[in-house]
């Protein structure tokens, strides 16, 4: 038959086409008994059929599949997006989106969200002293630790670094506080890292929501609280105040500022004359810095320095500080006659010992000035000393090598044992004004100071003692043998035309009487950079 | 489908060489992938574990599966295989067969059982 002879099947065969463009890939057509050509077209298009549905089938399949993958992939990079790699505990984007479903709640009717906000103290030493593996194990530590104080409705979080966060919900300031003090106590506890144990204690700040905050004000807020308990002293909890609002804003007007002020004429250098205290002759200076600010007149280094300190501008600092001394004494070597044992005593920060370029700065500048480095000696503080790492003590090697003197700074302060510090590359010490002064009273205990001397004495470490106000004290002092001192008693730090008129004159200060050259004993205020 | 179809018979006019199995799948079934089987596996056993020519006779066979072509390019009993079909149905539903996955083995479709053989016992197959 043809389809001219009206062939059913050819209609069937175009009914069939027709229903498979249409997408039916499981229509089919049966071929009649013939077998003829009409038949084996129709034989070939269910064929190609079947492998259409089947390809398809497959394509459909295969679309599922990825669009599962491409799903669970999403689901994994939420979760990502959400979680801190390293502790597994929420991160910023997932507490703030945790925050803004407590607030909600809370117009809604519920209890308002209580934010804690932690930060260890010292982590940076734990890193700096172990490594930074010791110190992730420390921070998931920490985070399970924190994870242990909350209900399962709160959250915990890792912002970064050292700081973590507790989002209470539903939360009274009881609450809140009951979990802040939990928080304190687990952290408490010390952690064992290699064979030491280390306590990684929190500054914790913390604001209750009210019903106008927002997710970041309510962020905003808790870390100000935070930085406050922060500069109060370790494991701290401090609930915010409007005014640390304040207080903040005029820190980081103040840190702002002080970038400025670093290399113009707002900062200067004083110095305070050591003592030879078997002759009263001027045998060296300490060099303190100090910030004249143009409208809040003197600012205090105990502010300013932790400040640069802070906001990474102490390099910066300190270097200007130790341009400015050394270019002082080469121009007192060229225009006085300075004893040959005189020395120029800088404080340096414990940040700049990190500085593997420092050695080489002050190399150049000693080399540039003329000036012999024993005549240098640095300063460093005690605590810094004792918390420092590899990286420090190397510093350290290579100023002894350069001929620099290295001295322990407020001496007495650190908790450090005679025997360490022996091991260390120091040559004398500064005893802090502390030793001489019994806190409580204010009244002084010379068998104490004598029996100090006599361990620096064994350590085989020379000793200069400051904060000496008395005249009592200065004759004490002479008696324990060859010394140096400072303090208010002999002078306090002089501007540079003072000093150089002192130097110039190359008379004693006064060992036998209380008198004082050049103002009287009011302390300005700047333990720790003066005595 | 009866029993004599799962054995190699003789072809009518001219006897098959006793060295060439034949396979002759049921007129007007639908092929299957477990009636292959059954027909592989007669194969197997007529091979008796060496490779031998096969002459398989697919004319009218209503439909042969994919599951069923499957069966022929897993066949690992053949050297060669002809197939042999009567109409242009067969034609179609042959070269279905060859033209899915790779054979694994020379494998060609004839319109007469003589050509196939003349094919399966000569020297050499181009496949």
């Amino acid at each position: 038959m043809t389809a001219e002879d009206g062939d059913p099947r050819l209609a069937m065969l175009v009914d069939g086409i027709v229903r498979l463009s249409r997408g039916d890939l499981s229509s089919r057509m049966t071929p009649s008994a013939a077998r003829d050509d009409v038949d084996a077209v129709i034989t070939g298009v269910n064929l190609l059929a079947e492998e259409l549905e089947l390809v398809y089938r497959q394509f459909e399949k295969r679309v599922e599949n990825r669009t599962a993958m491409l799903h669970q992939a999403h689901l994994d990079m939420k979760r990502m997006a959400m979680t801190d790699a390293l502790t597994g505990l929420s991160n910023r984007v997932d507490l703030i989106e945790d925050i803004e479903k407590s607030l909600n709640a809370q117009r809604s009717g519920s209890a308002p969200p209580a934010l804690l906000l932690l930060d260890l103290d010292s982590f940076k030493n734990i890193n700096d002293r172990f490594g930074h593996d010791a110190g992730d194990d420390v921070l998931r530590e920490v985070a399970e630790r924190l994870r242990s104080v909350v209900r399962a409705t709160d959250t915990v979080a890792r912002l970064g670094g050292d700081e973590f966060a507790i989002l209470v919900t539903e939360a009274t300031m009881e609450i809140a506080l009951g979990v802040a003090n939990r928080a304190l106590e687990v952290l408490a506890q010390s952690i064992d890292v290699e064979e030491f144990s280390v306590q990684p204690r929190a500054s914790i700040g913390l604001r209750l929501a009210t019903g106008e905050h927002t997710a970041d004000a309510l962020l905003h807020e808790a870390d100000t609280a935070m930085y406050a308990a922060k500069h109060e002293g370790r494991s701290t909890i401090r609930t915010f105040e409007p005014v640390m609002l304040y207080e903040r804003q005029l820190r980081t007007l103040m840190a702002s500022e002080l970038r400025d002020a670093i290399g113009t004429d707002q900062l200067c250098v004083h110095y305070q004359p050591v003592v030879n205290l078997s002759d009263g002759s001027v045998n060296g200076v300490e060099v303190l810095v100090r910030w004249e600010h143009p409208s809040r007149g003197m600012i205090s280094p105990e502010d300013f320095i932790p400040l640069a300190e802070e906001i990474g501008a102490i390099s910066e600092l300190d270097r200007w500080v130790m341009t400015t001394a050394l270019q002082q004494f080469a121009i007192w070597r060229a225009a006085l006659l300075l004893p040959d044992d005189f020395q120029m005593r800088v404080n340096i920060s414990a940040v700049e010992l990190r500085q593997l370029d420092m050695v080489d700065f002050v190399r150049s500048l000693l080399k540039r000035m003329s000036v012999p480095p024993p005549a240098l000696v640095i300063e460093i503080t005690e605590s810094a000393l004792v918390s420092g790492g590899e990286v420090e003590t190397y510093s350290l090697l290579s100023f002894k090598q350069l001929g620099v003197s290295i001295e322990i700074d407020d001496f007495g302060t650190g908790y450090s044992s005679i025997s360490y510090l022996r091991k260390l590359p120091v040559d004398m010490v500064k005893v802090d004004r502390s030793i001489l002064q019994e806190p409580a009273e204010g009244t002084w205990q010379p068998r104490f100071v004598a029996a100090v001397y006599q361990l620096i004495q064994a350590a085989g470490l020379g000793a200069v003692f400051e904060g000496i106000e008395t005249q009592e004290q200065a004759q004490f002092l002479r008696s324990l043998g060859e010394l140096s001192g400072q303090g208010f008693y002999f002078s306090k730090p002089l501007p540079e035309p003072d000093i150089t008129a002192l130097l110039r004159s190359r008379s004693a200060l006064p060992l036998g009487q209380n008198d004082v050259l050049s103002g009287g004993q009011d302390n300005d205020g700047t333990a720790g950079c003066d005595s | 489908m009866n029993a004599g179809w799962l054995t190699p018979t003789e072809a009518p006019d001219a006897p098959a060489p006793v060295s060439v199995i034949r396979l002759v799948l049921p007129q007007g079934e639908h092929i299957t992938a477990d009636i292959a089987d059954r027909f592989a596996a007669q194969a197997r056993v007529e091979a008796g574990g060496v490779p031998q020519p096969i002459l398989l006779v697919i004319t009218g066979v209503a439909s042969l599966s994919r599951g069923a072509r499957a069966v022929l390019s897993r066949s690992r009993t053949a050297s060669s295989i002809a197939v042999v079909g009567g109409s242009a149905v067969d034609r179609v539903l042959a070269n279905f067969l060859i033209g899915g996955e790779p054979a694994p083995c020379p494998t060609r479709y004839f319109g007469n059982e003589d050509a196939a053989l003349a094919w399966l016992l000569g020297p050499a197959h181009d496949g």
